[in-house]
C-alpha cells in the first residue's frame, strides 16, 4: 500500500508544541473541547525552551525562578493532564478552509504519521518565531564557515554539546546574545566582545550585569561589523563605529581576530503557512492581524505566542496562548453546534454564523513612540458562538528607550474627539520589553464605541 | 580612607547606577538607588556577590548527551569558573531525573549541582536495524 493518506477529525488543532501550543491546547481542553491535537515538527515539545538553559522563566507565573525546560515541564505536564493529545515528528504543510464542511482542514506529514488529512472546527498557529540571519543583514565579505545565529550557537551548547569555536565575536546585545556570552565564556571560550549598533544594549540590564560585566566583556554600543575576513573558514571581523543614522563612520575600523560570529539580531513570527493562506499579516509585527479574541482574519484561525508577535517573556506567552485555546474551543463549539442545529432544523432557518458584525471593527493603530501593537483589531459586537470578552490586555513595543513616560490607550471618535481610555506611568520603558495596558467595564464600552484607538507613549525619549 | 564603588542595581528594569562609599572596604553610604531595596542589592554585591549557575552535564548510556542542571543555591561570583572546571569533568548516568543531585557541596560551597530535566536510559543510537514504528499505513 503507497502513501495512504490518513483522515482525522479533532475540534482543536494547535500548530506548533511550544509554550505557546502548550498553553493553547491545555486551556481549549479547560474550557471545554473535546478533542485537541498539537502537531509539532520536532521530536519532542517545549519549543525553543529545551535549549534555554538558564533561569528567568515563571516568575509571573509560577512566582519562582525555573530554567526553560523545567517550565517546558510544568506545561507538559499540565497539557497532558488537561487530556491533550500531541503528534510528534509531523510537521504541518498547509492550512485551509475545509471544502468538506464547514471547518479548516490542515496537512501534515512525518516519518511515522505519514500524509495526514486533519480536519479541524478551530486551528491555532503558534509556530513560533525564527532568526533573522546575515542574509538580512548584508555584510560584505566571503560565507565562511563559524558564523551562526546565537540561537543556533545556543542548541549546538546546550543540547548537543558542541562548542561554536574558542574566540567568539557577538553581534547584537539582545538577550540571546548576552545569555550566549556567558555561557560561551563559562564552557571556556574567549569572547572578545558584544557589538550592538544601536547607542543602547537590547537586553535586559540584569543580563548586562551578569553576562557581560560579570565576566569583564566588553560592550561596544554603536559598532557594527562592516567586514569578514576570510575564505574557507571565518578568520576575523572588521568592526566600525556607526553615526546617529547607523552609516559606519570611515576611519573607525578595527579588526579583530576570531573564529567564530554569533548574530544576535532580531526573531521574525514564522507565518510561512499563514502566508500561504492568504491570513492577512501586520509588516509592524510579522504576525497575522488578531482581534482582542486573537481570531485572525480565516474565521476559525487564531494566533498566540511568538508566531503572532515576538515576546521577551514566555510568562506573557502562555498567558496570550491561554487566551487564544480559550477562543478556538468557543468557536469549535459553536461550529459544532450550528451542525447540530442544521441537522435538526431545516437548514435554510438555522441560524448559522450570525450576521451580528455588520459594521468593521475598531483598529488599534500605533500612535508617537510606538511600534507595534497586538491585537490590531476590536470587536464591536459578538460573533456566534464567541461572546464579547470582558477583559482586554493591548500589548504593544515602543520605539525608542524612554525615561520618565506616560503609556496611553486613547479613542478617537469619528468627528475627531479625543478621550483618553489607559494610562500607565514609567520611570522608564525600553523597546527590548513589550508594555500592555488594560481595557476594561466602561472603558472598553468607550473603546468598542470608538472610529479608533491610538497606543502612544509620551515623555522624554533617549535615542 | 574612603574608596567608591559603582554597582549597577539588577533588582528591577529600571537598573539604577549606585554609587557606594566604602569606608576600610565596608559600605557605609549609597547614592544612585531610587528605591530602598537597591542598597541592600548593593551591599551583598559590594560585600559577597554571588549567581546562580546553570550549566549542562554530559551523560553516559543515552542518546541524549546533556542534562541540564543547575546549582541548589547562589554560589560566590569568583567560583563560578572553578565549579565550571569541575562540571566539565562530570558524567551523570542515566536515567536521570529531574531534581537528582548530580555532584553535591560544590568544591565545599555547601551547594548542589542538580539536574533540571529528565534523561531516560536508551541505548546510545546504534544502526538502523529493524524499524519498530510501523510504516504500512492503517
Ligand atoms: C533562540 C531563542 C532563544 C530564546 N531565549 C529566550 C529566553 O531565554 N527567555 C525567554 O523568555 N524567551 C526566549 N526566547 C523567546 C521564546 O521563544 C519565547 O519566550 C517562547 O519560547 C515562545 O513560545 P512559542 O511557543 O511561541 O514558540 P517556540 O518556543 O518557538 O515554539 C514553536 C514550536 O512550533 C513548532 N513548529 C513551527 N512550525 C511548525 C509546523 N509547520 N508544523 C509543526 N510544528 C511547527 C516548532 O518546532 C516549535 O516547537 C527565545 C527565542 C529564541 C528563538
Ligand atoms: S534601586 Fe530600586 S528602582 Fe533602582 S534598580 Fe534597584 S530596585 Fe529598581
Amino acid at each position: 500500500m503507497s502513501a495512504a493518506v490518513h483522515e482525522r477529525f479533532v475540534d482543536v488543532a494547535v500548530i506548533g508544541g511550544g509554550p505557546a501550543g502548550l498553553s493553547a491546547a491545555t486551556n481549549a481542553r479547560r474550557a471545554g473541547a473535546a478533542r485537541v491535537l498539537v502537531v509539532e515538527r520536532d521530536v519532542r515539545v517545549g519549543g525553543i525552551l529545551p535549549q534555554c538553559i538558564h533561569a528567568g522563566f515563571g516568575l509571573h507565573e509560577f512566582g519562582t525562578d525555573l530554567t526553560g525546560p523545567e517550565y517546558a515541564d510544568r506545561w507538559t505536564a499540565a497539557a497532558a493532564e488537561a487530556g491533550v493529545e500531541v503528534l510528534l515528528d509531523t510537521m504541518v504543510l498547509s492550512l485551509g478552509p475545509d471544502p468538506d464542511g464547514g471547518g479548516l482542514l490542515l496537512s501534515a506529514v512525518g516519518p511515522s504519521t505519514g500524509v495526514l488529512h486533519l480536519h479541524a472546527a478551530a486551528v491555532v498557529l503558534a509556530m513560533g518565531c525564527r532568526e533573522r540571519t546575515r542574509g538580512a543583514l548584508n555584510i560584505p565579505g566571503d560565507r565562511p564557515a563559524g558564523i551562526y545565529t546565537a540561537g543556533t550557537a545556543q542548541r549546538l551548547t546546550n543540547l548537543e554539546g558542541l562548542m561554536p569555536g574558542r574566540r567568539i565575536v557577538i553581534l547584537g546585545s539582545g538577550d540571546i546574545g548576552l545569555i550566549m556570552a556567558r555561557r560561551l565564556t563559562l564552557e571556556g571560550a574567549q569572547v572578545i566582545a558584544v557589538l550592538e549598533v544601536l547607542p543602547y544594549a537590547g537586553g535586559l540590564t540584569r543580563n548586562v550585569v551578569q553576562c557581560l560585566d560579570d565576566f569583564g566583556i566588553p560592550l561596544r554600543l554603536s559598532t557594527t561589523v562592516v567586514r569578514i575576513q576570510g575564505r574557507e573558514h571565518l578568520e576575523g571581523v572588521v568592526t566600525a563605529r556607526v553615526d546617529a543614522d547607523r552609516r559606519p563612520i570611515p576611519g573607525t575600523e578595527l579588526e579583530i581576530p576570531c573564529d567564530t560570529l554569533l548574530l544576535s539580531v532580531g526573531l521574525i513570527p514564522e507565518n510561512e503557512l499563514s502566508r500561504d493562506a492568504g491570513i492577512p499579516l501586520d509588516p509592524a509585527t510579522g504576525g497575522a492581524v488578531v482581534d482582542e479574541t486573537l481570531e485572525t482574519a480565516l474565521p476559525g484561525v487564531f494566533a498566540c505566542g511568538n508566531a503572532l508577535h515576538v515576546h521577551d517573556l514566555v510568562d506573557y506567552v502562555s498567558e496570550e496562548a491561554a487566551a487564544a485555546g480559550k477562543s478556538a474551543a468557543l468557536h469549535a463549539r459553536a461550529v459544532s453546534d450550528a451542525a447540530s442545529g442544521a441537522l435538526r432544523a431545516d437548514p435554510a432557518s438555522a441560524p448559522a454564523a450570525a450576521p451580528v458584525a455588520s459594521s468593521a471593527p475598531v483598529r488599534l493603530a500605533s500612535g508617537p513612540g510606538v511600534r507595534t501593537v497586538v491585537p490590531q483589531h476590536l470587536r464591536r459586537a459578538a460573533a456566534a458562538g464567541l461572546p464579547l470578552v470582558d477583559e482586554v490586555k493591548v500589548r504593544f513595543r515602543i520605539a525608542a528607550v524612554f525615561g520618565a513616560c506616560t503609556l496611553r490607550l486613547t479613542a478617537v471618535s469619528a468627528d475627531g474627539t479625543r478621550a483618553v481610555l489607559a494610562t500607565a506611568r514609567r520611570r522608564r520603558a525600553v523597546p527590548g520589553e513589550m508594555e500592555d495596558l488594560g481595557l476594561k467595564g466602561p472603558a472598553l464600552a468607550a473603546a468598542r464605541a470608538a472610529a479608533s484607538i491610538e497606543v502612544s507613549v509620551e515623555g522624554d525619549a533617549h535615542g | 580612607m574612603d574608596e567608591f564603588r559603582t554597582v549597577t542595581c539588577t533588582v528591577c528594569p529600571m537598573g539604577c547606577s549606585i554609587r557606594v562609599r566604602l569606608e576600610d572596604g565596608l559600605p557605609v553610604a549609597f547614592e544612585g538607588h531610587q528605591c530602598k531595596r537597591g542598597p541592600v542589592y548593593a551591599r551583598d554585591e559590594v560585600l559577597d556577590p554571588r549567581r546562580m549557575l546553570t550549566t549542562t552535564v554530559r551523560v553516559c548510556g543515552s542518546a541524549t548527551r546533556l542534562v541540564p542542571a543547575r546549582t541548589s543555591a547562589v554560589v560566590p561570583r569568583d567560583r563560578l569558573m572553578d565549579v565550571m572546571a569541575l562540571v566539565r569533568g562530570l558524567c551523570a548516568v542515566a536515567p536521570v531525573e529531574a531534581g537528582q543531585v548530580l555532584c553535591a557541596d560544590l568544591l565545599g560551597t555547601g551547594v548542589d549541582l542538580v539536574a533540571t530535566g529528565s534523561v531516560p536510559a536508551s541505548p546510545p543510537a546504534t544502526p538502523v536495524s529493524a524499524p519498530d514504528r510501523k510504516e504500512d499505513s492503517r
